[in-house]
């Protein structure tokens, strides 16, 4: 995804909301496109990620791969640790996409 | 520089090679030990893939990398946790990204904690990862693709964990033979890829790990380890196939050979060895309980069948009552106890200042701890984590790790009694791996030093020296006081002399 020049403050950093919004972008690029081959419905955020066939372990390799691209270090696995009460595959693909939004608009701002 | 060939045979051990070398079953490997050196390659200091392969591919100690184990564990969240590692947790630069700043290519196939793959010239596929996730996990990304054009069965590369989980449990006899063929088939995938990549996307570093030795030992090392005579009909059968598995490797060693360059060097390593586990197995947890350390959350069912961990992908940490738990076994696979750190004065859990006296106090009780059914110690020594996986990431270290008495993993489940007898035979982790390693370049690596101890951290210098991306190590990794190879001995060395000349490869 590219970022538009103004989106870029004077400093040439991206706000914390473009990154959010990357960062849903992204997750739901990710979720779309590792359960494409088990299930050709569309991805809606209100659908659970155990329910498009994202077992736990391949949801751990998702979250590993959000981490990276979103330069999130391990913030992303702790934080669903400690604020979701449930296991990961019944976490909704809006609540993971928001999750992900609201750390990575946190991120110290990158230029 | 020379190209470099890095063959992985995870859990490969001489104790097994050397028989079937004998027996004729790997000339390649009897040829390649022949013409270059035969070393132990000391492991971590807990026998464990991912700690130990990640201290081959970095040249570091765990303490410096950063993985202990299959999993990393987390205190931030209260209850400790865990997570499968990432590549995001090995946090010192493999050889595959240094070879890659010095401008070299490379290949890297089934090495652990691998994914998210590193951004390096050349081709990756990184090791335990699920079918669903296989084709991403491809750097570059069209390489999958390329793969299945040419032929290759990407599907019987991926890991199916929750087989792995119940097969490291033990399988019925019945099942066995399945388990060795799975890995048969595996084997012919990754060497396929292997070599086609050589041809097609020759790297200046080429770099595989074949996984299937480790899981056929832990199932089968007493079939190969038997006379035949000593044997069923059907454990001849799969002892039959557990041979002809390490006839392939040795096949797959010699195809490897020939599509290397010339002028390449070619190191054979393993990232620890293998040895018959003990009759007992422990359960830690339930040890904890009686100790006072530990409560069982409601409804915590009691194990009868000698298993060592949950099966599926529940995690152990919700077996615990947590507010009455000081200290729990997490995983098997680490022998470690881990100290419930206390969030705050009061609450659950041990404070920093009560810390040093509390894993003190641990260790001295483990060590007094005996099997109540056979009077023996249940752990020989404990190892504190910051002293024993010193570095920039020791406090990520297990608290306590055992070095149990019977060797083996420990149990995590709640058991009937703090000891029981194992369910069947099984393999386990030695220290003492392997290290075959030929070619122009190796006589002037630390690989070729008689006089000292090869470990695990010694690989990744060799390596880069041998691609001229890294001048020649001259600190010596710390000294582990231990001899090194233990060569054939005499008779047995002269069988397999002869055995070579008669099949060609000797003149």
């Amino acid at each position: 995804m590219h970022t538009q020049p103004d989106q870029i403050g004077p400093d040439g950093v991206e706000s914390g909301e473009v990154r959010s919004a990357r960062a849903r972008r992204l997750v739901l690029r990710l979720v779309t496109e590792i359960s494409q081959d088990r299930d050709t419905r569309p991805v809606t955020g209100d659908r659970r990620l155990g329910d498009l066939g994202l077992e736990s372990i391949s949801l751990v390799y998702l979250i590993a791969e959000l981490q990276q691209e979103l330069a999130l270090g391990d913030r992303l696995v702790r934080d669903l640790r400690i604020r979701s009460s449930v296991e990961l595959p019944m976490l909704t693909v809006g609540e993971l996409a928001e999750r992900a939004a609201a750390l990575s608009g946190r991120m110290e701002a990158r230029s | 520089m020379n190209p470099v060939v890095l063959i992985g045979l995870d859990g490969a051990t001489y104790d097994v090679l050397d028989p079937l070398i004998t027996d004729g079953a790997m000339p390649c490997l009897a040829n390649l030990i022949f013409s270059g050196q035969r070393r132990t390659l000391a492991s971590t200091s807990h026998p464990l893939s991912p700690p130990a392969w990640a201290s081959i591919i970095t040249g570091r100690e765990p303490g410096e990398h950063g993985i202990f184990d299959f999993v990393r564990v987390d205190h931030s969240s209260g209850n400790p946790a865990y997570t499968l590692i990432s590549s995001a947790d090995l946090r010192a630069p493999s050889i595959f990204e240094q070879a890659d700043r010095s401008g070299f290519t490379v290949t890297a196939l089934n090495f652990p904690a691998m994914f998210p793959p590193p951004d390096v010239r050349g081709s990756v596929i990184p090791g335990y990862v699920p079918a669903s996730y296989l084709a991403r996990a491809c750097r570059p990304r069209q390489l999958h693709s390329e793969l299945v054009a040419a032929g290759v069965q990407m599907n019987r590369l991926a890991v199916d964990w929750e087989l792995e989980r119940t097969a490291v449990q033990g399988l019925p006899s019945d099942e066995l033979l399945r388990w060795v063929e799975l890995h048969i088939e595996r084997e012919a995938e990754w060497a396929e890829i292997t070599v086609q990549l050589m041809r097609n996307r020759p790297a200046d570093l080429t770099a595989v790990v074949f996984d299937g030795v480790d899981r056929i030992q832990h199932l089968c090392l007493h079939l190969l380890r038997a006379g035949s005579g000593d044997l069923t009909p059907a454990e001849r059968r799969t002892r039959a196939r557990c041979v002809d598995y390490f006839r392939l490797v040795d096949r797959i060693l010699a195809r490897i050979s020939a599509a290397a360059a010339d002028d390449s060097t070619m190191i054979i390593v393993s990232d620890h060895g293998a040895r018959q586990a003990g009759s007992r197995i422990f359960y830690a947890n339930t040890w904890l309980e009686r100790q006072g350390l530990l409560r069982w959350a409601d409804e915590t069912p009691v194990d009868r069948a000698s298993r060592l961990a949950l099966n599926g992908n529940s995690e152990s940490g919700t077996l615990f009552d947590w507010s009455h738990t000081s200290a729990a076994a997490l995983t098997s696979s680490s022998n470690a106890i881990i100290v419930h750190r206390a969030d705050a004065p009061g609450g659950p859990g041990v404070t920093p200042e009560e810390y040093p006296q509390f894993c003190r106090r641990l260790a001295d009780e483990l060590l007094a701890a005996r099997d109540p059914e056979t009077g023996e110690p249940i752990v020989d020594r404990v190892l504190f984590g910051p002293e024993t996986f010193p570095g920039r990431y020791a406090g990520e270290a297990p608290d306590l790790t055992l070095v149990l008495h019977q060797p083996g993993f420990l149990s995590v489940l709640r058991g009937p009694a703090i000891t029981a007898a194992r369910s069947g035979p099984y393999g386990t982790h030695h220290p003492d791996g392997i290290l075959v390693a030929t070619g122009p370049g190796i006589a002037d690596t630390v690989l070729a030093d008689d006089g000292r101890s090869l470990s695990v951290t010694d690989v990744a210098p060799a390596v880069l020296q041998l691609l001229g991306a890294a001048e020649p190590a001259t600190v010596p990794a710390a000294a582990r006081g231990r001899t090194s190879a233990p060569a054939f001995d005499a008779d047995g060395q002269a069988e397999i002399i002869e055995r070579l000349r008669r099949l060609g490869y000797l003149d």
